[in-house]
């Protein structure tokens, strides 16, 4: 689909914008007898390689975290220096719990952040916070960590852990609406930050403390009323609700969608990485592939209608969710150009399918593996009862939380690999109980070692290509980015920033911060400085090239 | 110290271990229950016990009737008004029907309190707070075998030294993770400290120079050990070092890891807690 950019301009209102994108022939705007207000985010900004501003949570709707900025290079990034630092919170006030999982938005020279009850919006030239917006949690659950915003328009889009979608408005931080979507007293929990499609704001929630029914919910980005909600698991008589030994288990089956998805506009398709079914340990009570839970699934964004599945863990019993970030490029197979769509999975799979219907072209293990018995016909993994947890305990060959996990992989068209930071390691996992009315997490996984590297990966076949083990064990954290001043920013668990060269992974310059990368870098053109920003737990780091990395002594 | 070529050990473990879990933080009140869970005292249970379990079940998780533990009627009731709207009317149109409740108000408040008490214990169940229901089921002779064996654990430990009596101090399932992690014998708990990281470091600078020292920290690009006369060595390491982690007396446990097999886990747990 290409949005008709003019219908957009600066000048016509949001929601002229927000029905541009829908409907073929737009009506101009009515001119208001007010002032017209600008918008800040231009829609056709989401469907080009971010380079002024970062509009979404992964920049753009691939998933790719790819910069087509070139100014900070290979050859320059040894003079990388800090430009700024913000402490969450901004530094006054009580302090904010909660470290920086969000990639912040960077749209008008703004940067919109949030953790697990705060939203901050940071002026990206000087890291000086200029409003904060604060919410009270009656979730009481005991999770924490947030991915961050969406954005419509001049408008904010945020989840709160008690499962409020918010509007805010980004000039102010002002409350415009907020919609429940889940009850939290029944155990959900939500992170994940919104994506906002053409006229649809999609989100769903989390939560592994009950046995919830899953799913997608879109909200109309105007009003916050309801559009679509898409059940993550069948109900009686719906197609594969014989992958459930009864409705019951599948009603309670869990699979909640909690990582941003990706979109392809093209398609018109949105990807969404499924969790791990309930109750998450014990599985005797849902005996079956258990589907949609465990899964990458394609959406159509205006109906919530499922158009493929690919199961990447079924009957998943150690909370190996295939939530990781679905990464969409188009390249070559065989010669052939393909539409893509790669996902490096907790369980240790690399994924590679046609996303036009979802068919598996690599299904490779990416760390060593003994949890299953190869691939079935559509390329999905065959778990091995021998290995499911159990009241003497099993051993399986990934730590404890699996071989990666929320935080995003990258993409780099440059060199053509797949990049992400893992995990290898052994763990034993033990059933709580071994009746069918499990409930809950029903059992523990103890990791008996691990370590952390980053791992480059052929998207033709799963090859590694080139590989770095920390000296440290990994951050359970860092995120990538690859840009095409030949550079791959990601972090180690002692608080590095580390560049590397994406071909040879060679590292090329680090600065050791006051936290460890703990969320996805980003980088954007401000006043024709390229600024890199990195979240480290609790603070955020902008990086540009000295000396301009500093703000110039303003003439007096 | 420009011109480092090389720091030892050359020992370079399969695997550095992890610290110990952070337990998840349990929920210590009862956030979701708008009536104070404590007071489902005797009376409540007995009520329900005798009116509702037979068709919601004996702990409130359904039966012929719903899970009352995931019901709106449950999660919304302030004091016990929604349980008992409900309970005085009951639901005659469903299948099975649910007949009406005479309760007065306080057997009400005290029923929906106990409700509550189930969505709390149901939640805590799901945040972990329980004791895994672990079962010895290896066979102790293969156990002693192994031991003595191929486990080769007789290189570094005595079951009449470091691990005497290991049997009566940890619980089994403690013994199991403990010598998989390697923390309960003599490099480990039993010693009250952390794996091997007291173990003196050696560096080897590029001109042949060692220091030896207690480490301080390590990181990608660095390392910092203190030597016996207190002096702090912070040392960058150059481009190209594959040194890794110091030797850790555990990487013969983290190298078995790769090699062990369920039953050998079983079987060793079995044999190791016999040693009383």
């Amino acid at each position: 689909m290409k949005i008709s950019a003019l219908a957009c301009s600066l000048a016509t209102s949001v929601l002229a914008c927000g029905l541009a994108a829908q409907t073929p022939a737009p009506p101009a705007a009515a001119p208001s007898s007010a002032a017209a207000v600008p918008v800040l985010l231009n829609p056709a900004l989401l469907l080009q390689p971010p380079t002024t501003a970062w509009p979404t949570y992964n920049g753009d709707y691939s998933g790719r975290r790819y910069s087509t900025l070139d100014q900070i290079t290979a050859a320059n990034v040894g003079n990388l220096a800090v430009a700024w630092i913000y402490p969450l919170g901004g530094g006054r006030g009580a302090p904010v719990q909660g470290g920086i999982d969000a990639t912040p938005l960077m749209v008008d020279g703004v940067l919109y952040l949030s953790v697990t009850n705060h939203v901050f919006a940071v002026d990206a030239r000087t890291g000086v916070q200029l409003w904060r917006f604060d919410w009270v949690n009656h979730g009481g659950h005991a999770y924490d960590g947030n991915r961050g915003l969406g954005m419509y328009g001049n408008w904010l889009y945020w989840m709160t852990p008690d499962d409020t979608l918010i509007s805010l408005d980004a000039r102010t931080g002002t409350l415009r609406w907020k919609e429940q979507i889940s009850d939290p007293r029944a155990g959900y929990f939500s992170s994940i930050a919104p994506i906002v499609v053409k006229n649809h704001v999609i989100v769903g929630a989390g939560g592994d403390a009950l046995d919830l029914q899953a799913y997608l919910e879109a909200r109309d980005p105007v009003t916050g009323a309801f559009q679509w909600r898409w059940n993550v698991t069948p109900g009686p008589g719906q197609p594969d609700a014989d992958t459930w030994p009864n409705p019951k288990a599948a009603a309670h089956g869990g699979g909640k969608p909690w990582v941003p998805y990706t979109y392809d506009p093209e398609l018109n398709t949105l990807y969404i990485g499924t969790a791990n079914p309930n109750p998450v340990y014990a599985g005797q009570g849902r005996m079956g592939s258990d589907l949609y839970t465990a899964s990458l699934v394609a959406l159509d964004p205006d109906t919530g209608t499922m158009k493929w599945y690919f199961q990447g863990s079924p009957h998943d019993t150690h909370d190996w969710d295939q939530a990781e970030p679905p990464v969409l490029f188009n390249a070559d197979i065989n010669g052939q150009p393909r539409k893509l769509v790669a996902q490096a999975s907790r369980n240790g799979y690399f994924f590679v399918l046609d996303r036009t219907n979802g068919r598996a072209i690599v299904s490779k293990p990416f760390v060593p593996l003994n949890w299953a018995l190869g691939v079935n016909s559509r390329g999905e993994p065959i778990p091995n009862p021998a290995k499911f947890p159990s009241d003497d305990g099993t051993m399986v060959s990934l730590a404890g939380g699996g071989a990666t996990n929320w935080f995003p992989s990258s993409f780099d068209p440059q060199t053509g690999l797949f990049y992400v930071n893992t995990t290898e390691g052994y763990s034993i996992a033990y059933v709580q109980t071994n009746n069918t009315d499990a409930a809950g997490f029903a059992g523990r996984a103890i990791t008996l070692a691990s370590h952390g590297m980053l791992d480059a990966l052929d998207y033709r076949n799963g090859a590694l290509v080139w590989q770095h083990r920390y000296r440290t064990d990994t951050s359970e954290h860092a995120g990538i980015l690859t840009t095409a001043g030949h550079l791959l920013f990601t972090g180690d668990a002692g608080g590095d920033l580390i560049a590397y060269d994406p071909a040879k992974g060679d590292m090329l310059w680090y600065f050791q911060q006051l936290g460890s990368v703990s969320n996805g870098p980003e980088t954007y053109m401000l006043d024709g400085k390229q600024y890199l920003v990195v979240g480290a737990a609790g603070y955020l780091y902008a990086y540009a090239l000295a000396p301009a990395a500093r703000p110039a002594m303003p003439a007096r | 110290m420009s011109s480092i070529l090389l720091w030892k050990p050359s020992v370079m473990p399969l695997l550095r271990l992890k610290r110990p879990m952070v337990a998840i933080s349990p929920d210590q009140e009862c956030k979701v229950c708008r009536v104070a869970p404590v007071a489902a005292g005797e009376p409540a249970r007995a009520l329900f016990d005798s009116n509702c379990s037979i068709c919601h079940g004996p702990d409130a998780r359904g039966a012929a009737g719903p899970d009352l533990v995931e019901s709106q009627v449950v999660l919304d009731d302030v004091d016990g008004k929604q349980t008992g709207a409900v309970v005085a009317t009951g639901f005659p149109e469903s299948t099975p029907p649910m007949p009406a409740f005479q309760f007065k108000d306080a057997e009400a408040r005290d029923l929906a309190a106990f409700l509550h008490s189930r969505v709390l214990a149901v939640a805590n169940l799901a945040h972990g707070q329980y004791v895994l229901p672990f079962k010895v089921t290896g066979n102790a002779a293969a156990g002693d075998a192994f031991f003595n064996g191929a486990g080769r654990c007789l290189t570094c430990h005595s079951v009449t030294g470091d691990l005497a009596h290991i049997g009566s101090i940890y619980q089994p399932i403690e013994v199991q993770n403990a010598f998989l992690e390697g923390r309960a014998g003599r490099g480990g708990l039993s010693r009250g400290r952390g794996a091997g990281s007291a173990e003196p470091v050696t560096v080897t600078l590029a001109n042949g120079q060692t220091i030896t020292g207690t480490l301080d920290y390590q990181k990608e690009f660095r390392i910092a050990l203190t030597d016996a006369s207190g002096t702090l060595h912070s040392i960058a390491i150059p481009k190209g070092v594959q040194g890794s982690t110091p030797p850790s007396p555990l990487a013969a446990h983290q190298a078995l890891l790769s090699k062990l097999t369920d039953a050998d886990i079983h079987n060793l747990t079995a044999y190791l807690v016999t040693l009383k």
